[in-house]
């Protein structure tokens, strides 16, 4: 409660001191002020292209994650499970992992246009690095003596996935698609911003060319609350997922 | 008679790990037999290679030279028939007891009425009838052991492999839990190849106690373990004949090794984990 109440009061102090220094030193060019943003911030409410472009942002991004998911749990499994092909494939991918994936944006303009099919296979890519990184992680860290002991039961190789290597490395997916939200946004914005004609990108790059600093603001803001409701449904489906990680906090620990 | 039929048998059994000059050699020659029924313990020094003895029958890792047989034939593979317990209790922490308890049912395609009903009695066999909901993060060492004690009779196999399944317990409820394998050992007529290094453990249990020497491990001697049955583990301690026994497994356990002591402690190798590394 008093937690909450000291939060309102610093982001109180923090606009009211960004407002009397951007008049005191006439800088609203540089750094606009809190009340030019909230109303650059309505007006694109109110003539709707805040909710338009946000939209079209979300989506591009939701499917670049969803994309990038999808195949970087399939690849973490299959090559957490085939040693060979992850030691064949091994060099190759490092080699692709350690390339900034925003620097393909040209390359894919070239190849699928300014649509919204780049931006989301420019997040997808970049998604499914970490997505893929962290399962094939989980799924080589999975105990061996929990599958010897199943194995005993007569496990096969399916019985295997499914009870413990897929819980087992369910952990680590979710730190990987934890990751992944802030850079499945920059995947769709960056994309934006290179080229587009809409999403919150290009409102961002558009009002920055026209020295329009509120609605610069004005778009962070909602690229934030964007990233905030990603999270959120991230944590949600975690802890739909894997109820027995709420007992772990409140058990007691012995060292 | 069925009874003293050989389910188990051990033949000149070497094990070494590495190869060439730096093979460490970990079991050196260890012969012999387990009757179907039979309780029998391994005693030894720790990291004398005992697990690994059990790694091989449940077909986990192959013997260097010699041969491990069961029910006439030998260990190639996962063998099926054993069931695993380690010190460890590997219950799977996503899912509840119940759930634990389920694992290996599951994998036998049992019915999910049937299932239910089966966990059921399971639980009540071990004492945690109202602990089902419960994930094994919380709930005590001790009720972790027992779930684990479940699992492995869900999975029913014929013979139990038990690698000092309750060295972590409290030395009550270590009694406890003794006496509870006992009489469930006694109902379900289970072979048991069980691994410790706490003579009171040894004695009470077994059938016959296998005391095995420093690495390289080989036989030290079997000492047959007469005590009547059914044995209540504290009354136990004070028969004399206990007391006997107690003095000659430890004065074979303190006899000094024939064969040189290695200084360095055993590899991982010689737990489970060796067997997929």
């Amino acid at each position: 409660m008093m937690v909450a109440l000291y939060r309102i009061l610093f982001l109180a102090a923090f606009l009211a001191i960004w407002e009397a220094a951007s008049k005191a030193f006439d800088a609203a060019f540089f750094i606009s002020r809190p009340s030019l943003v909230a109303a650059s911030f309505l007006k694109m409410i109110s003539n709707g292209s805040f909710f338009y472009n946000l939209s079209i942002t979300a989506t591009e991004a939701a499917l670049g994650f969803l994309f990038g998911a999808i195949f970087g749990i399939v690849a973490g499994l299959l090559l957490g499970r085939l040693k060979l092909l992850a030691d064949i494939l091994d060099p190759f991918l490092i080699t692709f992992y350690s390339l900034p994936k925003v620097a393909l944006a040209p390359l894919f303009i070239l190849w699928f246009g300014i649509g919204i099919d780049m931006k989301v296979i420019l997040a997808a890519v970049t998604v499914f690095f970490l997505v893929f990184l962290n399962t094939y992680t989980g799924v080589r860290s999975v105990s061996p003596e929990q599958i010897a002991i199943l194995r005993l039961m007569g496990a096969g190789e399916r019985a295997l996935i499914s009870k413990v290597i897929v819980p087992s490395a369910l952990t680590w997916v979710f730190t990987g698609l934890r990751l992944s939200v802030p850079y499945a946004l920059i995947g769709a914005i960056v994309g934006e911003i290179i080229a587009a004609n809409r999403g919150i990108g290009y409102i961002l790059s558009d009002a920055a060319a026209q020295f329009d600093t509120a609605a610069v603001f004005a778009a962070l803001i909602g690229i934030v609350v964007l990233s905030l409701i990603f999270n959120g449904i991230v944590r949600l489906a975690e802890r739909a997922l894997m109820p027995w990680k709420a007992g772990e906090g409140t058990r007691e620990i012995s060292i | 008679m069925d009874d003293a039929q050989t389910i188990l048998a051990f033949s000149k059994v070497r094990k070494s790990f590495g190869s060439g000059a730096e093979a460490l050699p970990i079991v050196g020659g260890v012969t012999f037999d387990v009757a179907r029924g039979e309780f029998i313990t391994l005693l030894g020094p720790s990291g004398c290679g005992k697990s690994t003895l059990l790694n091989m029958s449940a077909g986990l890792m192959q013997p260097t030279s010699g041969s491990v047989s069961y029910d006439g034939a030998p260990v190639r593979g996962i063998n099926l028939d054993v069931g695993y317990m380690t010190q460890a209790d590997h219950l799977l922490p996503w899912r509840t007891i119940a759930g634990n308890i389920a694992v290996p049912l599951e994998i036998q395609g049992l019915p999910k009425a049937e299932r239910a009903a089966r966990i059921e009695q399971l639980l009540t066999l071990v004492g945690l009838e109202r602990f089902g909901a419960h994930y094994p993060s919380q709930v005590s060492g001790g009720m972790r052991k027992r779930a684990a004690l479940a699992r492995l009779l869900a999975a029913d196999p014929a013979t139990l492999l038990m690698d000092e399944p309750f060295s972590a317990l409290d030395a009550q409820l270590r009694l406890t839990m003794q006496g509870e394998l006992l009489s469930l050992c006694a109902r379900f007529r289970k072979t048991v190849l069980f691994v410790t290094h706490d003579l009171d453990e040894a004695i009470t249990l077994a059938d016959r106690c296998v005391v095995l020497g420093a690495r390289p491990t080989t036989i030290r001697r079997i000492v047959p373990i007469d005590l009547p049955r059914p044995r209540d583990p504290v009354r136990l301690r004070t028969n004399p004949r206990y007391h006997a026994l107690y003095a000659e497994l430890w004065d074979l356990l303190a006899e000094p090794s024939t064969t040189a002591p290695q200084a360095q402690d055993a590899p991982s190798a010689a737990s489970m984990a060796g067997a997929f590394a």
